[in-house]
């Protein structure tokens, strides 16, 4: 069986293939992100003054700390509507986002507005030197909780 | 390619190829290229330009610098983009100076072609000029003493050279005025002008009989 490439459709092959990295160059380039993003990961400092049941803002402002009972837990701030910064409304116990007026409890669950689903729980873990770090790249399970001591 | 589409396309490539070219001046060697170089090397820096201008920061020359620091570490191939910019720019300048010479060794400056003589070097100047306000644009130290020493230049001029400072640079060459000002230039009105007389250059290259040899 023989296999024939014309002159011509071997070159068209070469112009198509480095036509197609020059492209993805050229859009990996129009694409890079310069300016500040979005952190991944929130800091928590002084968290042994949380009070049961209250809420506390990480310094990036990304993350939403909550104690309960149980221990604490980490709420991604972002409303999973149109992603909004949601705010804690001390009057009412809720988490309000200030776009379409979703409504999460203090657990994160829904209670009113378009939001498809509750606030997501990410991971929260202990640095050395004792501040709390929330990274929003793991979300965890909604009863996860992490001890008060240790 | 097919339809009315592909034979316009067709049409176009016809028109600007000369329809006879002498034997004598079929090979490389009478013009060395030079032209289509320098040519070629615009397109490439309207290409690279045009990217750049994504991410560059006109204005002060600390924000200009810190744009570009972006570009060449924060951008995917910024610094790939920014040399084929830079390289294509001295090249363009090499290959113009050098057309020039080969332009005067040949004599095709003379009758009937002499007013495309004149039009080759209101290009050179404009080429020379877009690399003198790229150079500028970087914001380093060096941009902004040469920025200074272009504004003390222009401020030479009799009787024009205040006005002339106020249109080029906007004020003093400190001020972020300047900067936006020697930015405009290098990316709408020189370009333009390289464009557009370029075109004239060609017509004219065509009109007075094509690539010649002797002349």
């Amino acid at each position: 069986m023989g296999f024939h490439v014309s002159r011509r459709g071997f070159l068209k092959g070469w112009l198509l293939l480095i036509g197609a990295v020059l492209a993805k160059g050229i859009l990996d380039f129009m694409t890079s992100e310069t300016q500040g993003t979005v952190p991944d990961k929130d800091i928590f400092i002084d968290t042994v003054q949380l009070a049961e049941g209250s809420v506390m803002l990480g310094q990036k402002k990304v993350v939403w700390l909550v104690r309960d009972e149980q221990g604490y837990y980490a709420l991604d701030r972002r409303c999973t509507h149109l992603g909004c910064s949601v705010r804690w409304q001390e009057e009412q116990r809720q988490f309000i986002c200030p776009c379409h007026n979703s409504r999460y409890d203090l657990r994160g669950n829904i209670i009113s507005g378009p939001a498809p689903s509750r606030l997501v729980p990410v991971k929260l873990s202990r640095d050395k030197n004792g501040n709390l770090i929330a990274d929003r790249k793991v979300v965890v399970d909604p009863g996860w909780r992490l001890t008060i001591t240790g | 390619m097919g339809g009315a589409r592909g034979r316009g396309f067709r049409d176009f490539i016809k028109h600007i190829h000369p329809p006879k070219v002498a034997n004598s001046t079929a090979g490389v060697l009478p013009t060395l290229c030079l032209g289509g170089l320098s040519f070629f090397f615009f397109l490439l820096l309207l290409v690279t330009g045009l990217l750049l201008m994504l991410f560059y920061q006109p204005g002060s020359p600390a924000v200009a610098y810190d744009s570009l620091t972006v570009i060449q570490d924060v951008v995917a191939f910024g610094w790939f983009v920014r040399s084929v910019h830079k390289w294509a720019g001295q090249a363009m300048v090499f290959t113009v100076v050098l057309h020039l010479v080969r332009v005067v060794v040949t004599g095709a400056y003379r009758p009937p072609r002499e007013f495309n003589w004149v039009i080759g070097v209101l290009l050179l100047l404009f080429t020379v000029l877009l690399d003198f306000t790229g150079y500028l644009l970087i914001g380093d130290a060096t941009a902004r003493h040469a920025l200074k020493v272009a504004h003390a230049l222009a401020g030479e001029v009799p009787l024009a050279g205040f006005a002339l400072q106020l249109v080029l640079f906007g004020g003093p060459p400190d001020a972020d005025l300047a900067g936006v000002r020697v930015y405009l230039w290098h990316c709408m009105l020189l370009p333009l002008l390289v464009a557009v007389f370029s075109f004239w250059h060609f017509y004219r290259v065509r009109k007075d009989g094509g690539v010649k040899w002797p002349l």
